[in-house]
């Protein structure tokens, strides 16, 4: 079993990790003795006093480093250790070796591109349906099709969903093997009516959508990306801030000068987050006038203001994905704390020659707040998909209820999102975020320990802003259990996350997809 | 602007500063078309995307100065200098001085812009490396804030390492530059904000920052710490550099994310470092510009550490200002002797031209509106700098501020009244003082921003416009 043997990036080192240390005390404790150690830093665990028998005879688990006493080769409770304590197996760069370090930084460098393009669920969606259309993916037909091994389909949804079917050996109505990777990044929305003038400026109101960090979205540069749906017409699809020579807009901060009272109890509250759009007032040589008005500002750049009411108009982040670090082994950008488990489910799926089991990727519109928001997301897309994987495969596109139930049930959905973790430390399982049910757990392991993944448990469980997919799309009756990549910083305009950690999903996914599943 | 210390304040009454700040513009006479702003624009943010730090602007500058036909000059030489003689100063490289001489001698004093080239941003610790012995995790630089900075500016931002560092091996100077554009890489603030002495207030200013510099360790049986050895090669394949090297360095950590436009107007800067390079760009254009030969010396001063109290031997509290004082004095055949220099001084008339803090949109509460500058207004004229009661500021005399508005009035440049807040907000200082306590008559002068000290800090590209016109009148105006 691998320990948790990386680090947080959001914290300051503590020595030892918990993740060590339960292994230990967890040695302890079967035993025979308390868990006297806590998680305290660089701590190893000391045998209570009065601790029973074997467990008091050398402290021989220490996860530390043995004690001297330990020395005694071969007691029996070092053989006792070594047959039932966890023990660390190699996760990380240590366990990389030069081929692989090639292949990571190639899949880097074409998410690095993939990502760049997908700031709105919109153009990622679009971005990811390229993709899986240059593979000879075919539109999923309502009925007929002949579910080939191999074949390949893919349906859309609005704009904001896909799913990527893979027929299997077994065919999909025997049950699918699902990975449903939620889009939508935390973002600024502008409001209906959001151009206001203020001390000489051109103002957007916006409102939040999922949980941001707010502070962290002041004075950054921002894109505004419009969708504008125009009956008759192509839809506007416009994006100001993405290239290097537009403008950007900013939701500018307090200097510290005058900060001290104003900032002191909340930096910023969250009605406050208004982004200067231009100037208002302009000086000519008749003296200082009121200068365009917002519809102006719009103007050239094809927006007209009864747009901002209807169209999908918002905010993120201007700055480009960057790699970080002199080795280039991280990667901070916007918005893949979501995106990034969609990337490498699809590549995944979409490398699989042919699976035991059918394959199917969902991404999924709606997550950052808490997929109640739109028609067509959630679960709701997750039993569409499924029905119309068994449909296509019918002569009269019409399968039995029964049938499509029967093949939720059969089914086993890995949910991807992000909740932290220790970075390099591999793919993070959290059965806890609704109760996985243990036969799920350990078919994921034995695919993980097949394909030699490294993955994790996280130290912490679930915290109020995280919400649970598996928990929704469970109650379609699939199997359901919440994994995805150690990236700790949700609502943030940036995230930073490893690029092994991204390959790791990726050979997560594939070991899933590759294993053949018990009888 | 330097942020004011916490400083005891006496309660002394406010003098009654000009009022009626904002709309008094009038009808400028020099108001710029769209494509002279675009230039304009342009250009100024190429220098602050090469003025990365106080060296680089130095740099800039000498070689703009060159360009038009200035000489490279030396405290050191002896020559005498005739009227129309076009130099260019450096303290090392970290202040820099653009000097027409006039057809009066210096002994007459001389009009002088003052401004700083240095800026709020990290400056590494002298060993800053932390990385985790066995590899694992992610390899940290450490640093600490150089002026007044907020934490959350630098979490998780796009950050870059620029400065220079002196060889142990040879004591070369070796200029380094990590994490830009063509790098393909930057280094990143982490996140912070779980802890919890960030989360509700600005925190303190000297706290360490850590800054994620590497993660995957190099390979290679007995190496001890792989981590560290993947940062150290990255210094020492490109620049010969050892850890050792280090502790003899001014590496800042800046914000890599080059400057913008920003507004669909396109008529904002947005960058970091504006404060104070927006006057510093604005003062070296006015000296640079000038025709023919003014009636008095005209210098542009570009200094160093003002964010930090400007000490040093490069802030403007340095006596090198002294001596560059004293070889103008004696170039242009003054007198010698201090009596003769601080004569000069008493006889000179100085803008402090640092950045005051324009209303910010969304928290206009801590300015007082009829006192408070307006990005595109005009450059703000404040006449009282400080906290509080003053304290801690420079306080002009109203003759001086008087003068400055006949000036600019004169050349059609629109200036705006300002002051550093409302009373008891908060507040800030300049150079002006420490011209004042030399016997300068002075006055502060600057174009403004909004997010001041922050990485994105918006500035108006007509204000700089009228600050280049407005700064040339002063040092040309023989009044």
């Amino acid at each position: 079993m691998p320990a948790a043997t990386g680090e947080k990036l959001s914290e300051p080192r503590h020595g030892g990790t918990c993740g060590r240390a339960l292994g230990a005390i967890l040695a302890l404790v079967a035993l025979g003795a308390p868990a006297a150690a806590g998680c305290g830093p660089r701590r190893a665990p000391v045998p209570a006093a009065g601790a029973a028998g074997a467990a008091g005879a050398g402290g021989a688990a220490g996860g530390g480093g043995a004690p001297a006493s330990a020395a005694a080769a071969a007691a029996p409770e070092a053989k006792l250790e070594e047959k039932i304590a966890r023990k660390p197996t190699e996760a990380g760069w240590a366990a990389t070796g030069a081929d692989r370090r090639a292949a990571i930084a190639a899949f880097a460098e074409d998410y690095r591109h993939f990502i760049a393009g997908a700031k709105t669920t919109r153009r990622a969606v679009a971005a990811l349906t390229t993709m899986v259309r240059a593979s000879g993916a075919l539109p999923l037909p309502e009925k007929g099709a002949r579910p080939a091994p191999g074949s390949r389909w893919w349906l859309a949804a609005h704009g904001k969903n896909l799913a990527l079917l893979v027929v299997g050996d077994a065919p999909p109505s025997a049950g699918l093997d699902v990975v449903a990777a939620p889009l939508d990044a935390p973002r600024l929305d502008l409001k209906a009516e959001p151009g206001f003038r203020k001390e000489g400026f051109v103002m957007l109101e916006t409102h939040l959508r999922g949980a941001l960090d707010l502070k962290l979205w002041l004075s950054t540069p921002l894109s505004l990306f419009a969708w504008v749906d125009r009956p008759g017409k192509a839809p506007l699809d416009v994006a100001i801030g993405e290239s290097p020579d537009d403008p950007v807009l900013v939701v500018p901060d307090l200097l510290p000068h005058l900060a001290r009272k104003a900032q002191a109890k909340v930096i910023i509250d969250a009605e406050r987050m208004d982004a200067v759009a231009g100037m208002a007032a302009d000086v000519t040589e008749d003296g200082v006038k009121d200068g365009p008005a917002l519809a102006k500002l719009l103007a050239p750049w094809g927006i007209a203001e009864e747009d901002l009411a209807v169209g999908e108009i918002t905010l993120v982040p201007a700055t480009a994905p960057t790699y970080v670090g002199v080795d280039r082994a991280l990667l901070a950008a916007y918005g893949q704390s979501h995106a990034a488990q969609a990337y490498a489910a699809l590549r995944a799926a979409l490398e699989t020659k042919r699976p035991p089991r059918s394959v199917l990727v969902l991404v999924l519109d709606g997550a950052a707040m808490g997929a109640d928001g739109d028609g067509d997301t959630g679960e709701f897309f997750v039993r569409r998909a499924v029905s119309a994987a068994l449909a296509a495969f019918t002569a009269d596109g019409a399968p039995p209820e029964l049938d499509v139930r029967r093949a939720l049930a059969a089914s086993h959905a890995l949910c991807a999102q992000s909740v932290g973790g220790a970075v390099n430390g591999g793919l993070v399982l959290n059965p806890r975020f609704d109760d996985a049910d243990p036969e799920m757990v350990r078919e994921l392991l034995r695919a993980l320990e097949a394909g030699k993944v490294p993955y994790q448990f996280p130290e912490t469980g679930p915290e109020g802003a995280y919400s649970s997919s598996s928990r929704r799309i469970s109650t379609t009756g699939m199997k359901a259990l919440d994994v995805g990549l150690p990236i700790a910083d949700r609502g943030a305009p940036l995230e930073v996350l490893s690029v092994l950690d991204l390959h790791t999903a990726y050979r997560a996914f594939a070991a899933f997809f590759a294993r053949v599943p018990e009888k | 602007m330097r942020r004011a210390a916490r400083a005891a304040v006496l309660a002394v009454a406010a003098a009654g500063a000009a009022a009626g700040a904002a709309a008094a513009a009038g009808a400028p006479a020099d108001t710029p078309g769209d494509a002279a702003l675009r230039d304009l624009g342009d250009a100024y943010r190429g220098y602050l995307g090469e003025a990365l730090t106080v060296a680089r602007s130095t740099a800039y500058v000498r070689r703009a100065a060159l360009a038009r036909g200035f000489r490279a000059a030396s405290v050191a030489e002896t020559k005498r200098y005739a009227p129309g003689d076009r130099l260019v100063f450096a303290n090392d490289e970290r202040s820099v001085y653009v000097v027409v001489i006039g057809s009066r001698p210096v002994a007459e004093g001389v009009r002088l812009v003052g401004t700083h080239q240095d800026t709020p941003s990290l400056i590494l610790e002298p060993f800053p490396l932390r990385a985790p012995k066995d590899g694992a995790g992610v390899a940290r630089l450490l640093a600490h804030a150089y002026g007044g900075v907020k934490s959350y500016h630098y979490d998780r931002r796009p950050l870059a390492i620029v400065g220079d560092v002196r060889r142990a091996a040879d004591g070369a100077r070796v200029e380094v530059s990590l994490g830009l554009g063509a790098d393909g890489f930057a280094f990143s603030g982490t996140k912070l904000d779980t802890d919890p002495r960030w989360d509700d207030a600005p925190p303190p200013r000297k706290e360490l920052y850590e800054i994620l510099a590497a993660s995957a360790p190099m390979t290679g049986s007995g190496v001890k710490s792989p981590l560290a050895l993947t940062v150290l090669r990255a210094l020492y394949d490109r620049y010969g550099l050892a850890e050792d090297d280090l502790g003899a360095a001014k590496l800042y950590v800046v914000p890599a994310e080059g400057p913008r436009d920003v507004g669909l107007d396109r008529l904002l800067v947005g960058a970091w470092g504006q404060d104070d390079r927006l006057n510093s760009y604005a003062a070296m254009r006015a000296a640079i510009g000038i025709e023919g030969v003014p009636p008095f010396t005209a210098i542009a001063v570009l200094s160093d550490r003002e964010e930090i109290g400007s000490s040093g031997s490069s802030g403007m509290r340095s006596e090198f200002f002294e001596l560059l004082a004293a070889r103008l004095l004696e170039g242009t055949g003054g007198p010698d002797g201090d009596a003769a220099l601080r004569t000069a001084f008493a006889r000179s008339r100085a803008l402090s031209a640092d950045t005051p803090a324009a209303v910010d949109p969304i928290f206009p509460e801590v300015h007082e509106p009829r006192n408070a500058a307006r990005l595109g207004m005009g450059p703000a004229l404040y006449k009282f700098t400080g906290r509080g009661g003053k304290s801690g500021g420079s306080d002009a005399d109203v003759t001086m501020v008087a003068r400055v508005k006949r000036i600019f009035a004169a050349a059609g440049i629109p200036l705006q009244t300002t002051e550093l807040g409302r009373v008891d907000e908060g507040g800030g200082g300049t150079i002006a003082r420490y011209l004042a306590m030399r016997g300068f008559e002075i006055v502060d002068v600057g174009a403004a921003v909004v997010s001041m000290h922050s990485p994105l800090e918006l500035s108006h590209k007509r204000d700089l416009w009228w600050a280049i016109k407005g700064y040339r009148a002063f040092l040309v105006s023989a009044e």
